[in-house]
């Protein structure tokens, strides 16, 4: 398993980068159920879901693809759970485009507020860091594939 | 018989002539009132500190008042009290502040028991929230008149009286101190109310520093008294504009809830001060519905879930077998 780690240091390195992103926004997801913004008890337009509940549940499912992230000893199962996460998301975005929901994705939940971001520059570092995120694991998941199968992704 | 009137009596007889006309043109009794409206409504930015007592045969109530005024801009603010009171006037609306933490929005017509009479017309009104000074002096009355110089309290002053159909207003004016009114007196159908009024504040001469007013019944019989006391009077400089606003009138306050805003002229909550704005009527503003399902809607369903679920489907059922533990047999 280690060996792993020796043959795909960018894999690695990419793994650990991807992780720190994961964490920030999933905690930042968790934080804005608890400041109680007005914001949260609109519904999601695609699930149906008001996007307090919305944002506890992906908010823990970020954190805890972060953790597997960046304590895996292994490859192959961080980087199919971030091309997981990396396809949901994206067909998120699109089927929010599709049903001509907001122009921006509240993403962060109320944190943008509280920040005093603007929702352009939010969202515009979030379809960076997805792509980033996609990009990342597929051709993270194309070399390991290349090396141990498909059958032998998730051993690495 | 010589007849001739000397040279110098024709000379004091013109002088005195003159003077007499002057005097009546000074003391034109229609300009006494507009003096007297003019002062009080160049009267600068102010800050009072007011005692208001009420006696009756049954009560005596006391209360004391911080008062800030800018023009018709005024708020009145109790201090001797653990109960919040608070009113205020923006140029346009009345907000009241009451001891259960809710604000009031109302206008100037409405009058509740609260003191928010204009300061300007201290002393010539009886503390109605409506009543200007140029109303309080009815200068715009059909029928003006002087009706002659008279002492009160010692002091010289005219006595002017203006006459509706409805009401007569008798002001006892001296024109040489600052117009100050001293005596102002009512008479309607509905009663007569006298106003006397002493100054004291040589630094601030613009209001009187005490003002004591009785109230009688149409039949003459006493009704209440009521004393202003201005236990401190001065200028407040420039006072800032948020000063009038439902923040002004909320400032200072350590508020535990959401302060409900209420317009009884519309009779329903406008909406809910909290963390220093006014937010919407949470909670009887209809809570968002949910997203109608449709086509769209459950085509991306569909793709979310298959995409969710189908990667760890695969993976599950393509997972590596378990390996073999100690004690299990090997294959032979």
């Amino acid at each position: 398993m280690h060996s792993n780690r020796v043959s795909f240091p960018w894999v690695s390195v990419f793994l650990a980068t991807a992780g720190v992103v994961l964490l920030g926004t999933g905690l930042a997801k968790v934080a804005s159920g608890f400041t109680g913004g007005e914001v949260l008890r609109t519904y999601d337009p695609i699930l149906g879901l008001t996007l307090g509940t919305l944002f506890g549940w992906v908010g823990a499912i970020e954190v805890v693809v972060a953790v597997v992230c960046l304590t895996s000893r292994r490859l192959g199962l961080p980087v199919v759970l971030l091309l997981w996460l990396g396809t949901s998301f994206v067909a998120y975005r699109l089927g929010l485009w599709w049903v001509g929901g907001p122009k921006y994705c509240s993403c962060l939940g109320t944190m943008t507020a509280v920040l005093h971001l603007s929702p352009a520059t939010v969202d515009l570092a979030l379809k960076l860091a997805l792509a980033y995120l996609l990009v990342g694991s597929v051709v993270s998941m194309r070399a390991l594939v290349r090396q141990a199968g498909i059958e032998g992704l998730l051993r690495m | 018989m010589n007849v001739a009137i000397p040279f110098r009596v024709w000379i004091a007889a013109a002088v005195a002539f003159a003077a007499d006309k002057a005097s009546a043109e000074a003391l034109n009794p229609r300009a006494l009132l507009e003096g007297v409206v003019s002062v009080r409504e160049q009267i600068p930015p102010s800050y009072l500190h007011i005692r208001y007592t009420f006696e009756s045969r049954l009560i005596r109530r006391e209360s004391e008042y911080v008062v800030l005024f800018d023009g018709a801009l005024r708020y009145f603010a109790r201090t001797n009290s653990n109960e919040r009171s608070r009113a205020l006037f923006d140029g346009k609306d009345v907000m009241l502040l009451g001891g259960d933490d809710s604000v009031i929005v109302r206008d100037l017509d409405t009058q509740t028991s609260d003191l928010l009479f204009d300061p300007c017309a201290l002393g010539i009104t009886s503390y109605s929230w409506h009543i200007t000074p140029r109303v309080a002096m009815s200068v715009d009355a059909a029928k003006i008149s002087l009706v002659g110089e008279e002492r009160i309290n010692g002091r010289v002053c005219q006595h002017v009286r203006a006459e509706n159909p409805e009401w007569t207003v008798d002001a006892w004016i001296d024109p040489s101190a600052d117009f100050g009114v001293y005596q102002h007196e009512t008479n309607s159908r509905g009663g007569r109310t006298t106003m006397r009024s002493v100054y004291e504040n040589t630094a601030y001469p613009w209001l009187p520093s005490r003002v004591e007013q009785d109230s009688y019944r149409p039949d003459g019989s006493f009704m209440g008294r009521k004393i202003v006391d201005v236990l401190e009077a001065r200028k407040a400089g420039r006072i800032s504009m948020e000063t009038w606003t439902l923040g002004g009138l909320l400032q200072g306050l350590t508020l535990l809830t959401w302060v409900p805003v209420t317009d009884v002229r519309k009779g329903e909550c406008i909406g809910f001060w909290r963390d220093g704005r006014l937010g919407p009527p949470f909670p009887w503003e209809p809570a968002p519905a949910p997203p109608p399902m449709s086509f769209r809607r459950v085509a991306i369903l569909v793709v979310l879930a298959a995409l969710v679920a189908g990667p760890l489907v695969f993976f599950w059922l393509r997972r590596p077998p378990a390996s073999p533990g100690p004690g299990d047999a090997l294959p032979s």
